[in-house]
């Protein structure tokens, strides 16, 4: 590269940097403006954004960036007539400025938009004739709905070049620069083609294109301080992972000190010995001219071992200093690292605010965003994983949990909706809420989705409905709308936020609203983990993933299920040996882990629980891409490997109940394949049977009642019936009956599982022809699995 | 490094002189071509490795196991602070592993982009052997896996292609749980 271009690249890199700053101050200040301040502080902020936009023109103009100049120039002169209040900042005015921005923000990422339109537009805003006392909002909405009208005052204008409209409901989408396109749906790029059908050109290109230039920020990101440098992720990056190291061989180094004092005490049980010797020499010394040889000998051996013990104490010594020494650095150097990628929250704040305003303007409510906290810092990697997961909730918010303003008066609420973000640090976790004074979760809604989805039926909690919404697909919205609608959402929030190995609890509280607290790790680098023991072997359970331990005092059984009671409520119990399929024998004293990833939660039973330590995880590596309950690996202070295990996943195997999947194809072709109707109006019981029948090797079809039964029963080869008594429609008893009562499955092996004791539902159950009986409290698997062999 | 710097001086130099001896007698002959081999034993077969896929051999190493894996993963090993899977060979070529013969010997191995351990009984000798002393594979070794040998030697000890089998995408680990 000449000269030329050399300092050319290195002047784009500068421009790009500041261009990035100016972005965001403008988006700030017109943020501020649109909440109509004061007087004095909107004449203030309008002479900083047309300053801003001023120096904008200027940079653009110095590296030769003609377009960002233009339009760096018309927004100045619309600031300069707002500000000398020949122009009202409506709306309307503010959707067109923010696409501009939206639009440099395009050309900092290296696209080439046609600026064509944008830039009529915004000279339309400049050339508009002075407003009248009441400002016409016939003039305004044309706008807004993206066509190009001359103003109805006098002024003729040549009609507008007829290009593509931007509509300003494009601002919808923050123009965040989409990072290398990830095959998993996520939940901003899908929303986005949804948007109105009024699409410019210049949107297409900007799908998967990379972000040019050095820093990929998104303008509203930038920091705001004075005395920065910017820094590539990927230097702090290697910063962060030769500090990792270092942590490691401090580690390496401590366990040194430990080997040392091993050492000397080996050898501090050599005086003992060597007295003994001593006692003889005496008698040996006096006997003849070789024992007086030894003796010299013994005593020169003697002189020069108590030599090497002191050399050994003072190195012990000395390496102890070194190793404290090194500890304190090693401690301090981490620090520092990790504080250089911390960010303050409210980094994101313009980005939460903008999408807020956006959210609302397009569905026409009206919305607030409060911040607090926004001081706490995470690390960068982790606050760029929370974006997205983010704006999804904050859309939610709008679209699903604040009312229309009407509503909002009628019910006595203010008409602006309060959506907020509150951030605390909690040790090693950062919890961040986002609550709203909505209406809280549309419970029936949710109900009839996962109903019409073939989830949901007979009983569910309000717990249960809940956590139907973060179930792919479901959705309460009739009908979709620009930001909402798609069933996509929630359940992508939840798996980003697993895989931060972080977890999300969300409290609903019906007619005032709901609140998402999303726990994250405050750095990822290092995670702070628990080692736990299972028979002879080590494992590490993430911290973040963990509620608390506690001794098992006693534990029940539900329906072939070890449970436990946590906090009143009652949770299943997972050996985790068994959940990793390790040899493991049954522990004396075992603990319970408690684990939660979303609202599920595990308890884990565990040999024991040795310490907290904070490791660098690393993935396995190839040819290990993903085993399952596996979330990465790290060297103990000894040297030794750990495998971290995957919270998410540990739970996952929980709640299907099995704890160990994954039957391998051959395994599974094996067994010759019985079928077998599983018959209950618990949805629990029958996906517990399920899994439990699928594990021994039959094949599971399942019905609500008789009536649904007795339809599956002629669709399907079944070979045995398992049915719970109590069902609407057509109750267990009746299905025995009408099984029996028909030629062609008369002989079929019917088994009821209950949970009524008495002997005369005992008799009913013989009297219509049941096989066998069996009572839910004292049910174990065993039991069940025994009866259909025997039957079979 | 050299494949030479894991063994000791005294070691070095008897390799060095047997690669000369072959050598001079490719000379003299002028047509013999010759490969270097690192001698394995996995259970009770030998096997050849070519030494150019070899980067290291560790003696004595503690496997710690992963789980929830296929059976031809051993686990993980800490080699100089790097954490190196480990795989069983015995598996990979269907050996039957007999409880009392415990393999500690890890051969680290290239594959194209990463290093991954083979873990093997035994792993200590170097030769060289001439080409024509491969032979083709014949079709009655009901491997499975023919395209993991490259040829055999009289005795029957395989030459193993370690290219083919560490890019073998059966190799490749990518489960989730349901």
């Amino acid at each position: 590269m000449s000269r030329d271009d050399e300092l050319l690249k290195e002047l784009l890199q500068t421009f790009q940097a500041e261009a990035a700053e100016h972005l965001g101050n403008m988006n700030q200040t017109l943020l501020k403006l649109e909440r109509q301040p004061a007087e004095r502080t909107r004449v203030t902020l309008l002479q900083d954004a047309f300053r801003t936009a001023h120096s904008l023109k200027g940079a653009a103009r110095a590296v030769g960036l003609e377009d960002i100049e233009r339009i760096a120039h018309v927004m100045e002169d619309v600031l300069k007539r707002a500000r000398d209040h020949k122009l009202q900042l409506d709306p309307g005015a503010c959707d067109i400025l923010y696409n501009a921005l939206d639009f440099i923000q395009m050309m900092l990422d290296g696209k080439t938009p046609d600026i064509d339109p944008i830039c009529q537009q915004i000279a339309d805003l400049a050339a508009e004739p002075l407003p009248e006392p009441e400002p016409e909002p016939a003039a305004r909405p044309a706008k807004t709905n993206g066509e190009i009208k001359p103003a109805p005052a006098a002024k003729a204008k040549a009609p507008p070049k007829p290009a593509p409209e931007p509509a300003p409901v494009q601002a919808v989408e923050p123009p965040a620069p989409e990072p290398e396109p990830e095959p998993v749906v996520q939940p901003a790029a899908v929303a986005h083609p949804v948007e109105p059908v009024h699409t410019p050109a210049p949107e297409q290109n900007r799908n998967h294109e990379k972000p040019q230039g050095g820093d990929p920020q998104h303008p509203l990101m930038s920091s705001e301080s004075d005395e920065t440098i910017r820094v590539s992720i990927s230097k702090l990056d290697a910063l962060m992972a030769q500090a990792g190291e270092l942590l490691v061989a401090k580690i390496g180094a401590e366990q040194r000190v430990a080997d040392m004092q091993d050492v000397r005490a080996q050898l501090a049980q050599w005086p003992k010995a060597w007295r003994e010797i001593k006692a003889l020499f005496p008698r040996v010394a006096s006997s003849n001219d070789a024992g007086r040889q030894l003796v010299e000998m013994l005593n020169r051996h003697y002189d020069y071992l108590q030599n090497v013990t002191r050399q050994i104490s003072v190195t012990e010594q000395d390496i102890n200093r070194d190793t404290l020494r090194l500890g304190m650095v090693t401690g301090r150097l981490q620090d520092e690292v990790r504080r250089v990628r911390m960010v303050p929250f409210q980094t994101f704040e313009s980005l939460l605010q903008r999408t807020l305003r956006d959210a609302a303007r397009t569905e026409n409510k009206q919305a607030v965003l409060l911040l607090e906290g926004g001081e706490v810092e995470l690390d960068k990697k982790v606050l760029e994983a929370l974006k997205d997961p983010l704006l999804h909730l904050l859309r939610n918010a709008v679209g699903h949990g604040l009312e229309m303003p009407d509503d909002r008066v009628k019910k006595g609420k203010p008409a602006e909706g309060k959506v907020g973000i509150t951030v605390s640090q909690h040790g090693s976790e950062v919890w961040i809420i986002v609550h709203d004074d909505g209406h809280g979760f549309d419970l029936d809604g949710l109900r009839r989705a996962a109903k019409a989805a073939g989830m949901a039926e007979g009983d569910t909690s309000a717990d249960d409905v809940i956590a139907y919404a973060f179930q792919p697909g479901i959705t309460t919205n009739q009908k979709v709308t620009a930001i909402s609608g798609r069933g996509v959402g929630l359940d992508v929030v939840r798996q980003q936020l697993e895989n931060l190995q972080g977890r999300i609890v969300v409290k609903n509280n019906p007619g005032h609203g709901a609140s998402f607290q999303l726990i994250v790790p405050v750095s990822l680098a290092m995670t702070r983990v628990l080692l736990v023991s299972t028979g002879p072997e080590l494992y590490a359970l993430p911290l973040a993933s963990i509620e608390k331990i506690i001794g098992i005092r006693s534990t029940f059984s539900v329906e072939g299920q070890t449970m436990i009671t946590v906090d009143g409520r009652p949770l299943p119990l997972i050996s985790l040996g068994a959940a990793l399929r390790r040899p493991a024998p049954m522990p004396k004293n075992p603990l319970a882990v408690i684990m939660g990833i979303a609202e599920q939660r595990l308890a884990l039973l565990v040999d024991d629980v040795l310490t907290e330590q904070e490791l660098a995880i690393k993935p396995l590596g190839k040819p290990l891409l993903r085993v399952p309950n596996v979330a990465g690996a790290a060297v103990l202070g000894n040297g030794e490997p750990i495998i971290i295990l995957n919270a998410a996943d540990l739970v996952k195997s929980s709640r299907s109940a099995r704890g160990i999947t994954i039957l391998s194809q051959a395994e599974r072709e094996q067994k010759p394949k019985y079928w077998i109707l599983v018959v209950d109006d618990s949805i629990t019981t029958r996906t517990l049977e399920k899994n439990i029948l699928e594990t021994a090797g039959y094949e599971v079809v399942t019905a609500t009642d008789g009536r649904e039964a007795v339809a599956q029963l002629k669709k399907n080869p079944i070979s045995l019936v398992v049915s719970d008594v109590q069902m609407p429609n057509l109750d267990g008893i009746g299905l025995c009956t009408e099984i029996r009562g028909s030629s062609e499955y008369k002989e079929m092996p019917i088994i009821l599982v209950t949970s009524l004791e008495n002997p005369e539902d005992r008799e009913r159950g013989m009297m219509a022809g049941a096989n066998a009986y069996i009572v839910k409290r004292g049910f174990n698997q065993a039991e069940l699995l025994a009866t259909i062999t025997q039957l079979l | 490094m050299s494949f030479y710097n894991y063994f000791d001086e005294a070691q070095q130099e008897i390799l060095r002189e047997r690669a000369r001896r072959v050598a001079t007698a490719a000379q003299e002959n002028n047509t013999i071509a010759v490969r270097e081999v690192l001698l394995a034993r996995v259970q009770n077969e030998r096997y050849m490795l070519p030494v150019e896929a070899v980067l290291a051999v560790y003696e004595d190493a503690l496997v710690t196991p992963i789980p929830c894996v296929p059976a031809f993963v051993a686990g993980l090993v800490n080699l100089r602070g790097h954490l190196v899977p480990v795989l069983d060979l015995a598996s990979l070529l269907n050996v039957t592993r007999s409880p009392d013969q415990v393999a500690s010997t890890i051969v680290v191995a290239a594959a194209h982009d990463y290093q991954v351990g083979l873990l093997v009984d035994q792993a200590n000798d170097v030769q060289a052997i001439a080409e024509e002393q491969i032979l083709p594979v014949p079709i009655t070794l009901e491997l499975g896996h023919e395209t993991y040998l490259q040829g055999v030697t009289v005795e029957g000890v395989a030459l193993l292609n370690l290219h083919a089998i560490l890019s073998d995408p059966a190799l490749n680990v990518d489960q989730q749980l349901a």
